[in-house]
């Protein structure tokens, strides 16, 4: 009976500290994911679609055009 | 010139013709949402992108990183600054 409760309790305490790791390395993730980047380093290429539906790439102005690349948090919101 | 943020599409197409922007793309992050906003380190927790503005050389490296307040304006003259170096070099 004692050893039944130690092994109920030992496997309480393992399922917390594993939810614990899992939700620790979910949010690390999560940071890892949101690239921290500095002057010097190759800008990541994308390939979006801009309001007229026309697909624009950072690639396609390799060689040819310096890209000012504006991040803004909301349309309809002053610039 | 790029503009880039969440919005659908639709919502910068709109937005541009409000404000009468017609030179600057709008590019449309909205699906995957923000995937290319957080590959940028831009996406906050919130879901919206950050206000911050990359000038990026032919080559395609990074010249200058520019983060702004959300409440805040860039200022304009930095980003001519920095783009009046690279012009030079």
């Amino acid at each position: 009976m004692k050893d039944k409760r130690a092994t109920i309790a030992i496997g309480i305490i393992v399922l917390i500290v594993g939810l614990a790791l899992g939700f620790g390395g979910a949010t690390m993730l999560g940071r890892d994911r949101n690239a921290r980047l500095k002057v010097g380093d190759q800008a990541p290429d994308f390939e979006l679609y801009d309001s007229a539906g026309i697909l624009i790439a950072l690639s396609d102005f390799r060689g040819q055009k310096n890209v000012v690349l504006a991040f803004y948090p909301a349309a309809w919101t002053p610039v | 010139m790029l503009g880039i943020s969440v919005d659908t599409t639709f919502t910068n197409a709109e937005w541009a013709k409000s404000l009468g922007v017609e030179n600057v793309p709008l590019l449309s992050d909205f699906f995957p949402h923000g995937r290319v906003a957080r590959s940028y380190g831009a996406l906050r927790d919130d879901g919206y992108a950050e206000r911050v503005i990359f000038i990026i050389d032919k080559e395609g490296i990074i010249r200058h990183i520019d983060v702004n307040e959300i409440d805040e304006l860039p200022d304009n003259e930095v980003i001519f600054r920095e783009l009046a170096k690279l012009r030079q070099n």
